[in-house]
């Protein structure tokens, strides 16, 4: 088992290596951020020229790399250019810290609905209860986001005033004291976290369902049941684990959406998140700061994917791996 | 050899599935309303007598539906139901286009990696790994670039670079499996070769699961194109798709809510439909569910 780890982190850090140098070589083919500030009569040449020689781009593509890599290594993390030259490490802490509030309140609510429900309509398979389970869950998957966001935001918030159109907070509340500031928020948080919601809420539900349904039809159950096993029991101590086991995975895999934030909820919301981030960065090609929320992105995908072959292999008493 | 009818099980299984789907109502009728949607779409632009990009005059600008013009007009003009045949055409074929292309290079992958196992196997997991975690954006923009413009083609080769990982790993995991049935000795123990192998015995085997896994993603990889549009990378105006159109109207909620309502009730609908077929082939075809 620690053979195991210690060889899939050797090989998740070759990985991020090799992620990090192609999106490295991706964004260096879109063009020259330093481009844009030419054209800004108000810089003077030779600073264009002491920033291009600052962040390495008078050197050719793989030594610019080396340089790039070092330097993120020891946490310098560059400048935004796009946004007035602030350290990209200040611009990620702010927006991730939005885009955890509400990427894990909406899988709390995805996953802690969702799953209870897909076990439930596996129990009672074909039942009315499957049949509209089924349909909402359907629901949500069927539509795209931005468009879901949007009729939401029309209905709650022009139509019937209920809710606010976008945004974190009221503005002019930044100071107010701690708990009247949450209350205040609590209505910026409920369209958002619904939408991002009840996408995966259908999968979570689906999976749940498909997992548990697989499990019912074992014969160890049978047997379980045979030897004069409560049904309860049966279901709960034996049916439950083991359908659990590759939904649990599955959690694992779903750390990193927590973190790289959902790019067209936020930007439908105007949530000032690490989605948007990202796309505004790339949009504007603001390099070093698109490197960076990639990187974080690859990152977090890379160690999802570890916990989740970890979990499975710690869950699953029968995985062996050498 | 002739006596021993084994075309009796193949026919008996896709039998047996054909029953039990037929058993789920609402795949049934999801399945029919498909059908009738993709051949409106093929065959109702010629029975209208507007074309997709005729404007009309500026006076005629953003009617509400009418009995000339069943689904209003919008902002230039043009018939907003025209558009939304074409716009159908164009969506239900980059969706079956990048599906079925995400599906070639995934069984291509998959089958090699799970049958052959070993060395060629971790090669090609690693490298799908690789494509997994390579993110979407600056691949999206790059080959905007590289390729401007914004065919149908383009497009759909686009989602399916995306999407075959998922399908390439689903494959291997089924040839792993596959791979250790008794009829896969038999056929290496009469000297058949390993392609004959996966091509002729294997592969129709994965075929249930395979086809369960197209529909479900067809319905995702429309609202994939939908979103596209709105990042601005996918199918550019004037041609329509339901996604470029659902996009381009939601400025006008208010004062044209058909424009919105048209292609996003087509799409909910469409992508709804292939989700509860696939579900429903996903119940029927598994035989672990046998009741």
């Amino acid at each position: 088992m620690k053979t195991y780890v210690i060889r899939r982190i050797l090989q998740m850090i070759l990985l991020f290596i090799g992620i990090s140098a192609i999106v490295f070589l991706i964004l260096n083919v879109i063009g020259d951020p330093f481009a844009q500030l030419a054209a800004n009569s108000q810089i003077k040449p030779e600073d264009i020229i002491r920033l291009r020689h600052q962040w390495g781009f008078d050197l050719p593509v793989y030594l610019r790399f080396f340089k790039w890599f070092w330097a993120t290594i020891r946490g310098n993390w560059g400048i935004s250019i796009f946004g007035g030259g602030r350290p990209t490490t200040e611009l990620i802490g702010n927006a991730i810290g939005w885009t955890l509030k509400f990427s894990i309140l909406a899988f709390l609510l995805s996953a802690g609905i969702g799953i209870p429900i897909g076990i439930y309509s596996a129990l009672h398979q074909y039942t009315i209860f499957d049949n509209i389970f089924t349909f909402f869950s359907f629901f949500g998957m069927s539509m795209p986001t931005f468009w879901f966001g949007f009729m939401l935001m029309i209905i709650f918030g022009l139509k019937l005033h209920l809710l606010p159109l976008g945004g974190v907070m009221t503005p002019g509340m930044e100071t107010t004291p701690f708990f009247l500031r949450i209350l205040d928020q609590i209505k910026y948080f409920v369209l958002p976290v619904v939408v991002l919601s009840f996408y995966s809420m259908g999968s979570w539900t689906r999976y749940a369902r498909t997992s548990m349904l697989e499990v019912l039809h074992q014969d160890y159950l049978r047997t379980a049941r045979a030897k004069g096993l409560p049904e309860r029991v049966v279901i709960i101590k034996h049916a439950l684990r083991n359908a659990l086991i590759p939904i649990v995975t599955l959690l694992g895999i779903s750390l990193p959406d927590l973190i790289s934030g959902a790019m067209i909820t936020e930007t439908v919301f105007a949530i000032p998140g690490m989605g948007r981030l990202t796309l505004d960065a790339m949009m504007n090609n603001d390099y070093m700061l698109a490197m960076a929320c990639l990187l974080l992105d690859s990152l977090f995908l890379i160690i999802g994917n570890f916990i989740a072959d970890l979990m499975y292999a710690v869950i699953d008493p029968r995985i062996k791996y050498g | 050899m002739s006596g021993i009818n084994t075309s009796q099980k193949v026919e008996s299984y896709w039998h047996l599935v054909s029953k039990r789907l037929v058993r789920d109502k609402i795949a049934l009728f999801s399945m029919l309303l498909i059908f009738i949607v993709t051949i409106v779409c093929i065959i109702g632009p010629y029975f209208s007598p507007y074309k997709s990009n005729q404007m009309g005059s500026p006076a005629n600008v953003l009617q509400p539906p009418s009995a000339k013009h069943w689904l209003g007009m919008d902002e230039l003009g043009r018939d907003t139901l025209t558009r939304l045949l074409y716009g159908g055409r164009i969506s239900l074929l980059i969706g079956f286009l990048s599906v079925f292309s995400a599906i070639i290079i995934g069984v291509i992958i998959g089958a090699y990696a799970g049958y052959y196992g070993g060395f060629i196997d971790i090669v090609l997991m690693r490298f799908t790994d690789i494509m997994y975690s390579i993110p979407v954006l600056p691949l999206l923009v790059v080959l905007s670039a590289i390729f401007p413009g914004a065919g149908v083609l383009k497009i759909a080769l686009v989602i399916a670079t995306f999407g075959w990982m998922t399908s390439a790993r689903m494959i291997r995991g089924l040839f792993l499996s596959l791979r250790e049935e008794l009829y896969t000795e038999a056929a290496r123990a009469i000297g058949a070769s390993s392609a004959r192998i996966i091509w002729k015995h294997l592969l129709p085997n994965s075929l249930a699961p395979i086809i369960v896994f197209a529909t479900l993603r067809i319905g995702g990889n429309i609202i994939y194109e939908a979103t596209l549009s709105y990042l601005g990378f996918g199918i550019m105006p004037p041609t329509p798709s339901w996604g470029n159109m659902l996009q381009n109207a939601q400025y006008a909620i208010l004062i044209a809510p058909w424009l919105v309502w048209a292609p996003g009730i087509a799409i909910f609908v469409t992508v709804l439909a292939f989700n509860f077929l696939g579900d429903g082939l996903r119940d029927a075809m598994d035989p672990r569910l046998y009741r």
